[in-house]
């Protein structure tokens, strides 16, 4: 008796497995079915409403996959931006590996006496044009402040071959943004026409995450990770030659870009303003090792002085703070990894704190206008 | 019950190579389209 119903298991068993295994037309058909419902399934229930929420994390390649993270993020404070004042520090690696934004958000509440959140919007590489997108996408419901970094550097901000190449050729960022296909316009590059489906509008942003999906769906969302420069292999020699040469190469173009840039940072002051939020700008930061080097050229000092009175009279003449914290931090070249990215606690603390402050004098004042 | 047991195989292969199929195409779109991950490296 016991013996017949186990060969009757194990006859079921072959059975199993020589569905789950042999080829056949059903499971031609099934397989063929199975990927035609995912793609509709994308296609039909993929939204910007899933991103910021149930989707958050889950389209992140790695913890240092900044553009999955600052689509999700950007995408949830349009969603649901707290009713308090916050504070958002746009900008690109160099401003993220030097702000410790749960510090910041800490110091402020310290400060202040009252909730206050910091949001971080920074990526490695990130265009000033892109972060046009991400400051029209949150603007409706965001109130606060918004820390924008500047910097002479952004070269490749205004080459028309670089924009399409990295931005309208892929999608960096999967979200629509008007502003941004107008800002593209004003840069003489054709913005994309969008179809009106979100994954197909940005399919190469899901594609290129499709094996992290499954993975993370098996393992659960991922963490965007803030700060990575410490786990940085230092530069090698060619390395922070050419690195320092970056640091210089703006000033080829400085003269030829110069207007074009400020009429970005401009559109962007105004597009703040008209949704009652306030901006100040951030100085980017480098180490004094790369800027002994630098700056021992007196065409070099010459140049970088212009711009300092430029973005200085730029600030004054728009009403906005413009803020050049570096000096106060007292860096060390041995708090640096490279040429402008922190590595060391300590530096990244002293800066937050120094930033905390300008930030928490601006907003008292805010706070005591805003009836 | 046999036939259930197969079915039941017959509906994870599909599953399975469904899965995999889907995400094929999606990397094969994906290579063509030089849809890529944009990872910062410092150098």
């Amino acid at each position: 008796m016991e013996k017949g119903f186990l060969n009757r298991w194990r006859e079921l068993g072959h059975d199993f497995l020589d569905g789950a295994t042999k080829p056949s037309l059903p499971a031609l058909l099934g397989t063929l079915g199975v990927a035609s419902t995912l793609f509709l399934l994308f296609v039909t229930l993929l939204t910007p409403d899933i991103m910021a929420t149930k989707g958050y994390g889950y389209f992140f390649d790695s913890p240092i996959d900044d553009y999955a993270y600052l689509t999700s993020e950007t995408l949830r404070i349009s969603k649901t931006a707290p009713p308090h004042p916050s504070i958002i520090l746009m900008g690109a690696s160099n401003i993220q590996e030097a702000v410790y934004a749960k510090y910041l958000e800490k110091q402020l509440q310290e400060k202040l006496k009252q909730p206050i959140t910091v949001y971080k919007l920074t990526a490695g590489g990130l265009f000033l044009r892109e972060q046009i997108c991400l400051l029209d996408k949150i603007r409706n419901r965001f109130q606060g402040i918004v820390v924008l970094q500047v910097t002479p550097t952004r070269r490749l901000a205004f080459d028309r071959g670089h924009l399409i190449e990295n931005i309208t050729g892929h999608s960096r960022l999967a979200m629509y943004c008007p502003k941004f296909d107008e800002e593209m316009r004003l840069a003489g590059v054709e913005p994309v026409k969008w179809k009106g489906n979100y994954f197909l509008d940005h399919y190469k942003f899901f594609m290129a995450r499709l094996p992290a999906l499954l993975k993370n769906i098996v393992t659960g969302p991922v963490q965007w990770s803030p700060q990575n420069a410490e786990d940085w292999r230092p530069p090698t020699k060619k390395q922070w030659e050419r690195s320092l040469k970056t640091l210089v190469q703006w000033q080829e173009t400085y003269h030829e870009n110069r207007d074009a840039n400020f009429g970005v940072y401009k559109r962007l002051v105004q597009l703040l303003r008209e949704n009652g939020i306030e901006i100040a700008f951030l100085e980017g930061i480098r180490n004094p090792a790369a800027e002994s080097i630098i700056f021992a050229k007196s065409s070099v000092v010459k140049i970088y002085n212009e711009y300092q009175s430029d973005v200085t009279k730029f600030a004054q003449n728009m009403k906005v703070p413009y803020w050049n914290l570096a000096k106060f931090a007292n860096f060390k070249p041995e708090d640096f990894i490279d040429h402008i990215h922190l590595k060391r606690r300590e530096a990244r603390h002293r800066y937050t704190e120094i930033l905390a402050i300008r930030i928490a004098d601006m907003l008292s004042k805010q706070l005591k206008e805003s009836p | 019950m046999k036939k259930i047991a197969r079915l039941l195989g017959i509906t994870l292969q599909a599953l399975v190579l469904g899965i995999l199929l889907f995400i094929a195409i999606g990397q094969l779109v994906a290579l063509e389209t030089d849809a890529r991950i944009f990872l910062y490296q410092a150098f």
